[in-house]
């Protein structure tokens, strides 16, 4: 028997056990939810389909008020239908029930549900009188102009034409929202796996050592065997998650109409598994060679805290290349292994990446591995048969000789 | 046949091995024995290849023992471990697996042992829902799925109930009479005495005591005598420098004596002072040989 296919058995077992478990679904469930309601959400709450005020109409009210009524409603995106009712009693029933937003009587009186304005509700009837005032009020300057000589033309001209000029430095981006959407999104899902996933081999390795089956193990096969099963499984665990997760995050945007598809889609997807892959081969390495230090769960914590804290630095020094991710400090976390699978998505989502960097990035990154390999490796090997009290690393390091 | 030679480690200031060695042959039971902390855990780790030795050897057939003849080895540790949260029959396909099983011959093998454990309806139970006792037996059935040719077992018999000691010694001398190998390591003195032919005994790291139980016990320095003479009191007993210790329990008589003991003349006196109800003249039992072996 090969040790590849040693290593394939354990990781198939990774695979099975844990995914079986409730708190990979939990998790995936919940991630999947929480993604798709981020895209999905905004886009129903203010999305541009949206609003339209039911307006009630009694009495007389001048020609020219529901046209420009309606202007003035189209400028803001918002639709105005309009019920005609026999008598002010019949409408303001209508009010009360709300089957319409508000009344105008005889064109100079506004009926409502509850005068004065809300913070909370933007639309309905505090949205609406804005708008019947509108109205009136160019109704009335329409009035005033005209006695001045100025002709209805050159007045709507003014009125709906753009009085300022707006200028951007930068060619307009149309992609920028969905852009920086991205580039957070996949931030968040590569740290959230990179790190919990980096924690499962940490803690499958303990496990082993805790319940004693390593002995057992160790006996049918050598540990970098197991080692490079284990974190292969649980890598392609976290792989089948994070398809799970952008698969319907890419879903949710297509159905919202946020994304270009197959330019962005193409180059979020793909950093997005090459930089899990990376990222997380040598986090989880880096957690495997720490856990075999100890031997019970409760030093899980404590043997492990410092390498959290790179990661979470890393996860953290990432921002930065969100706000400026052609700027210095970006290009350095480039080229450093602990933030790189943090950093370099961002700009690659971002096309603030030149490929010289990226793929100089990438064989760093491939560098780092191996010296990972090499290094928690061995504190693997030297620890993993350890029983007792917590190891140091040199002590590990010696054994392994 | 597996070998033994010469192996040393310490750890630390602590000697774990000095120089032990013991062989045992295909077909043969071999009763593995010594006090607390003599060096039988670590001695057959190194079969294992699970502890750097700092010198010595381990031969299987002659030859040092590489990774593929391992993989036909059984273990079973003295920390019991398996994954708990595992379903029994799934966790017994892995190990036959990983010791180069194929998926079907292992599944079959699964169950066969379970089915001869009484567990087979526990199969899709997890580890950890079994008791202490069938949790042992899945260990031992995880040590034999794969049929291997060498079987090593670390106190095997420890929280067993009578029942499963006595299943699980007729297991053991199953494989043995089938010609496998096997190794245990037990406290139980008198149980070793009952499964197996051969024994080694180690203490400090060394073997003191190797070879067959009966011809250990025949080679043995002391006799024991018990004789049950109605209506005495024992002080029909002559004094010899051929008894090592003796006591007296009403009428009953119990010695310890060297080999060369007069027994003949010690039982016409013993005839002389009353009617004789009962005797025993004996090679010690393999709990004294064993107390003997280790005396510091």
């Amino acid at each position: 028997m090969t040790g590849f296919r040693s290593s394939w058995l354990v990781a198939r077992r990774e695979l099975r056990e844990r995914s079986k478990g409730r708190t990979y679904r939990i998790t995936t469930l919940i991630l999947m939810v929480v993604v798709v309601a981020a895209i999905v959400l905004p886009a129903v709450i203010d999305g541009d389909d949206g609003v339209t005020y039911e307006l009630g109409v009694v009495g007389e009210i001048d020609s020219d008020f529901l046209p420009t009524l309606e202007v003035l409603a189209g400028a803001i995106e918002v639709e105005i239908a309009v019920t005609e009712f026999s008598s002010v009693a019949d409408g303001e029933v209508a009010v009360s029930d709300g089957k319409i937003d508000g009344l105008l009587i005889d064109g100079g009186e506004v009926v409502v549900q509850q005068s004065g304005s809300s913070v909370f509700f933007v639309s309905g009837g505090s949205g609406l009188v804005g708008l019947l005032s509108g109205a009136a009020q160019t109704l009335e300057l329409q009035e005033i102009v005209r006695e001045a000589g100025v002709s209805a033309e050159e007045l709507a001209t003014t009125l709906t034409g753009e009085p300022i000029e707006v200028r951007g430095l930068e060619p307009e981006d149309p992609n920028r929202l969905a852009n920086e959407i991205a580039s957070v999104a996949s931030l968040f899902l590569l740290y959230f796996a990179i790190l919990s996933y980096g924690a499962w081999t940490l803690n499958g390795v303990i496990e082993e050592k805790s319940n004693r089956i390593v002995e057992v193990l160790m006996s049918a096969l050598r540990p970098h065997h197991l080692l490079a099963g284990k974190v292969a499984g649980i890598g392609l665990l976290g792989l089948l998650q994070l398809a799970l997760v952008s698969g319907s995050a890419l879903i949710a945007a297509l159905a919202v109409d946020l994304f270009d598809l197959p330019q962005l889609t193409l180059s979020v997807l793909g950093s997005l598994i090459l930089w899990f892959i990376l990222g997380f081969s040598f986090y989880a390495v880096a957690y495997a060679g720490l856990g075999a230090l100890v031997s019970r769960m409760e030093d899980a914590q404590s043997v492990a805290t410092p390498l959290t804290l790179v990661g979470v630095v890393g996860y953290i020094l990432a921002f930065q290349a969100l706000e400026h991710p052609d700027g210095l400090l970006a290009r350095i976390t480039t080229f450093i292994p602990a933030t790189a699978p943090f950093v370099v998505p961002i700009r690659t989502v971002q096309s603030a990446i030149p490929w010289w960097e990226l793929i100089a990035a990438v064989l760093m990154m491939g560098a780092a591995i191996y010296g990972m390999i090499r290094l928690a490796g061995r504190l693997y090997v030297g620890g993993i048969l350890h029983i007792g009290q917590r190891m140091k690393v040199r002590e590990a390091w010696r054994s392994a000789e | 046949m597996l070998e033994l030679i010469g192996l040393s480690k310490r750890f630390g200031d602590i000697v774990a091995l000095d120089g032990c060695s013991f062989s045992v042959a295909p077909g043969r039971m071999l009763g593995f024995l010594g006090p607390n902390g003599a060096g039988k855990t670590t001695a057959m780790r190194s079969i294992f290849g699970l502890v750097a030795l700092d010198a010595g050897t381990v031969t299987w057939s002659g030859a040092p023992i590489d990774e593929a003849t391992r993989r036909t080895f059984g273990y079973m540790p003295e920390q019991r471990g398996l994954y708990p949260r595992m379903k029994v029959r799934d966790q017994l396909v892995y190990l036959g697996e990983l010791h180069g099983m194929r998926v079907k011959d292992a599944l079959e093998a699964a169950d066969r042992w379970l089915d001869e454990f009484g567990l087979l309806d526990r199969a899709e139970d997890r580890l950890e829902q079994l008791s202490h006792g069938n949790q042992q037996r899945i260990q031992l059935a995880a040590a034999l799925i794969f049929d291997p040719e060498l079987l090593v077992l670390d106190e095997p018999f420890s929280g067993l109930d009578p029942i499963g000691v006595n299943s699980l010694g007729e297991t053991l001398k199953r494989q043995a009479a089938a010609g496998k190998t096997v190794v245990f390591s037990s406290h139980q003195l008198d149980l070793v005495e009952d499964l197996c032919e051969e024994v080694a005994i180690i203490d400090a790291g060394k073997v003191v005591l190797a070879g067959q139980v009966a011809s250990i016990k025949e080679r043995a320095a002391h006799r024991r005598v018990e004789v049950h003479v109605s209506g005495s009191d024992g002080s029909w007993l002559a004094e010899s420098p051929d008894i090592v210790s003796s006591s007296v329990q009403g009428e009953r008589v119990v010695l310890v004596v060297e080999r060369s003991f007069p027994i003949d003349e010690f039982l016409v006196s013993a005839a002389r002072a009353g009617q004789v109800m009962h005797v025993e003249f004996e090679a010690p039992s393999l709990s004294e040989v064993f107390l003997e072996a280790v005396r510091r």
